[in-house]
């Protein structure tokens, strides 16, 4: 028997040495806070019949005020199981979007990407805040490679916009990676199923990603320091679409991930 | 293939050769197991189109034993999986091997393992291959029985998710104390006490995740979650009873959004059983007890711990439609079981004798003065979390009140007649729905043609208030043994969508092989948990299935 009490005497001390209780008063840590040298992506995988989407979406709008809306930028893509029901799709939703969907490999909604850190790893919507910090401030990519000039109109009786995007190179090295711009819009008005299980008819619906105007995964660009890269883009607006609702969320990425976007206004004629 | 994947496998195999002196003794055990689905589209029922031609979750076990050392590996080949699965699910190699030593009082574990201590209120490392569960432990374990009546478990590893382990330590120790072994008068009565105890220590790095508040505040996170388990068990003849209860310390996690409650969790079973007859009660509540390696999962992966479902695990397809397992993070559960077999020659019992089963399971959420969910509804981030008075009860999640009468009219014909009243919190579990409210009727008849020769027919019919309505369901299965089972089935929505899911399977059987291949539908649905949920796809297509084990 002294074996089997020596036992417990190690275990209680072993259990008393890795107790860990955070009393009210210390659970918040400081942080500098990061001065935004760049724009930070978010990619919210959402769905107007999931149910906690928005949540997720409560979560941007508290990010977006707290750093603002020039250095959190966020694209909500309607895809995956939750944007549709018994195989029709909702609205919302669209096959590029479902196409990055599946790219990353997500299954569970609402999910993220955070400026594509670590390639395929999903973000849950608690940890978005952690990953625009650490975009801003401790990861090596914190500073800007590139910056954009984008200057274009959109006409409305023909629905067609026509813009310029110059690419800057920032960066000491040359960098390659790829120019992307996607369409997104404010301001919708559909459905969305709520964290209570209730139907919202008429709810607001912002930033939606309603269309890659490049090809999906970009186009590649190369840029020294200094240098700019100018390309032309046209496209023509879906018709049930508001002009003056929708932005170009242009962004440069490569293999460590996002490392620039920003968000323009279309200049409606 | 990477041929370096398999070396593991080869593990058992070194291990014996290199011990000749015990090979006279070893003995060989494993199985195969192996699904196929050929995937078809169907935008009717809304399946998920896939690339890959051949769909399968193969599986090979091999275990060696001897008398002081076992070994065996598990080859896994997941890399095209069936649908439904979470995506880091894909991959093939030996994920599971390990070396078993065991002299005298002592058995000593390095490698993969399962545990459980006690209910699996504090640890349960299992795996469930239908529901792509597999958390075993990789690391070290020791069971040690120093006198009759005592088992001390110690262990320490790192816990399987997928083909990676997380970065978290788990470690924890187990007692478990027969009275009856030390206190003669028990034993003399018949009645056997057994005291347990546990603990459980999850390391996780405090900076591994960065959870803010606000743009300039972060939590800080506690490094060590403790979480401890005590019960006791008393059986006495036919009668039992089982009293645990578990607590763990502070464990702000996705699934509890990040607050700083304590979780607990109580229990109370008692069991009564004598010849021809049955009945268990039993009671549970849980608060705030999602425990996982990794505190930023959600989905199905990372548990340490499991709650065990208070409901009847249904067989019946129109009974199994709404199934429900528990609530992490809390729910007051009851369950009580009554069996009962009249004899043969009484007026119940007819010529044959009759059986009677009757289940009810009621689980309900926790009241938080009004508010259903907190974690939904209010931020609690950083605080202490919810509070909810023990006795006080919220909202219906779940009841299954059945009643199962098996009857053999003639020496060749038999009848199971079930009778199912369901209520189903679809909001709660699933995220939308309301309530849904079930009467299903069943009939299971069994006739015997000749001693070979056995047809069994299903009738089932849900009545169904939400939902997609309606369902009928009806299967016919022909026995010809020993080696030839046909079986056809359709369950036929009647309600909204008319949709048909039919299926038709043939079996053979030899020895300890079993082979099945058949072609249908199987219905989509949602799975939630903590607030995310899963989606299992719909499926059409041609299955194929082979189980061995030797």
């Amino acid at each position: 028997m002294r074996k089997i009490y020596l036992t417990l005497v190690t275990l209680g001390l072993v259990l008393l040495s890795a107790c860990d209780e955070i009393s009210t008063d210390e659970r918040l840590t400081y942080v500098e806070p990061p001065e935004a040298g760049r724009a930070v992506l978010i990619e919210d995988y959402t769905g107007q019949y999931c149910v906690n989407c928005p949540r997720a979406t409560e979560e941007i709008e508290r990010l977006i005020e707290q750093y603002g809306d020039s250095v959190v930028i966020a694209v909500a893509i309607h895809s995956g199981p939750f944007s549709k029901q018994k195989g029709e799709p909702s609205p919302l939703y669209t096959e590029v979007g479902d196409m990055y969907f599946n790219r990353w490999k997500l299954s569970s909604q609402p999910v993220g990407k955070v400026d594509r850190l670590f390639y395929s790893m999903p973000f849950g919507y608690t940890e978005w805040g952690g990953g625009v910090n650490y975009e801003l401030t401790d990861s090596p990519t914190s500073e800007a490679p590139v910056t954009f000039f984008i200057d274009g109109d959109f006409d409305t009786e023909t629905r067609t916009g026509s813009f310029e995007v110059q690419t800057v190179g920032l960066d000491e090295n040359r960098i390659s990676g790829k120019l992307q711009i996607w369409l997104v819009e404010d301001s919708i008005d559909s459905f969305q199923l709520m964290p209570d299980g209730s139907r919202v008819e008429h709810y607001n619906h912002m930033h939606v990603f309603r269309a890659s105007i490049n090809d999906p995964w970009g186009d590649d660009v190369t840029v020294g320091h200094g240098e700019v890269v100018t390309k032309m883009y046209t496209f023509v607006m879906d018709p049930t679409w508001v002009p003056k609702h929708c932005a170009l969320v242009t962004f440069f990425y490569d293999d460590q991930g996002v490392r620039q976007v920003t968000k323009t206004k279309l200049n409606v004629n | 293939m990477n041929p370096k994947k398999l070396i593991p496998l080869l593990l058992p195999v070194m291990l014996l050769v290199a011990m000749p002196s015990v090979n006279a003794q070893v003995t060989v055990s494993g199985s195969i197991q192996s699904d196929i689905l050929v995937p078809q589209d169907d935008d009717k029922i809304g399946t998920e189109h896939s690339d890959d031609k051949v769909l399968t979750n193969t599986y090979l076990d091999l275990n060696l034993g001897s008398k002081y050392v076992d070994a065996g590996a598990r080859f896994e080949f997941l890399k095209y999986p069936l649908p439904g699965y979470e995506p880091d699910f894909k991959g093939w190699g030996v994920p599971h091997f390990y070396v078993k030593g065991h002299y005298k009082n002592v058995e000593l574990t390095a490698g993969d393992y399962y545990e459980q201590f006690g209910s699996g209120f504090v640890l349960r490392t299992y795996e469930e291959r239908s529901l792509g569960i597999d958390n075993a432990l990789r690391g070290g374990r020791i069971v040690y029985k120093p006198v009759s009546g005592v088992t001390l478990k110690a262990l320490t590893g790192k816990q399987r998710r997928y083909w990676h382990h997380n970065d978290a330590l788990v470690s924890g120790a187990d007692i478990e104390v027969g009275l009856e072994q030390f206190i003669k008068a028990l034993e003399a009565h018949d009645t056997h006490i057994t005291l347990g105890g546990s603990w459980v220590n999850k390391h996780e790095k405090a900076d591994a995740d960065a959870i803010f508040v606000d743009a300039t505040h972060k939590l800080n996170l506690p490094k060590y979650v403790n979480a401890w388990d005590a019960r006791i068990n008393l059986t006495h003849k036919g009668f039992s009873v089982l009293a645990e209860y578990a607590q763990k310390t502070q464990d702000p996690s996705f699934d509890n959004g990040y607050h700083y409650g304590k979780g607990n969790v109580a229990m109370l079973s008692t069991s009564y059983s004598q010849k021809g007859m049955s009945v268990l009660l039993q009671a549970k509540r849980s608060e705030g007890m999602s425990f996982r390696s990794r505190r930023s999962m959600s989905g199905t992966s990372s548990f340490i711990n499991h709650l065990p479902a208070f409901t009847h695990d249904q067989t019946y397809a129109l009974a199994a439609q709404y199934p429900y397992a528990t609530n992490p993070n809390g729910e007051w559960a009851f369950q009580a079981e009554f069996g009962y077999s009249f004899k043969k020659g009484t007026t119940l019992g007819g010529k044959y004798g009759t059986k009677l089963k009757f289940n009810l399971s009621h689980v309900r959420g926790l009241d938080y003065d009004g508010v259903k969910d907190p974690v939904a509804e209010g931020r609690v981030i950083g605080s202490n979390g919810y509070k909810s008075s023990f006795f006080k009860m919220g909202e219906t999640y779940y009841q299954d009140i059945d009643v199962q009468i098996e009857k053999r009219f003639t020496r060749d014909f038999s009848l199971i007649f079930m009778y199912m009243n369901e209520r189903y919190n679809m909001t709660v579990i699933e995220g939308h729905g309301g309530m849904i409210k079930s009467n299903i009727l069943i009939a299971d008849g069994k006739y015997k043609f000749s001693p070979k020769l056995t047809l069994r027919c299903e009738l089932q019919y849900q009545f169904c208030k939400g939902d997609d309505g309606d369902w009928a369901f009806g299967l016919a299965e022909l026995s010809w043994a020993p080696h030839w089972m046909f079986t056809v089935s359709d369950m036929w929505n009647c309600g909204e969508t008319k949709l048909h899911f039919y299926q038709a399977l043939v079996t053979y059987s030899l020895k300890s092989h079993r082979i099945q291949a058949g072609y249908g539908r199987t219905d989509a649905g949602f799975n939630c948990s903590g607030g995310v949920c899963r989606w299992v796809p719909a499926t059409r297509g041609f299955t194929l299935s082979y189980n061995y084990s030797f």
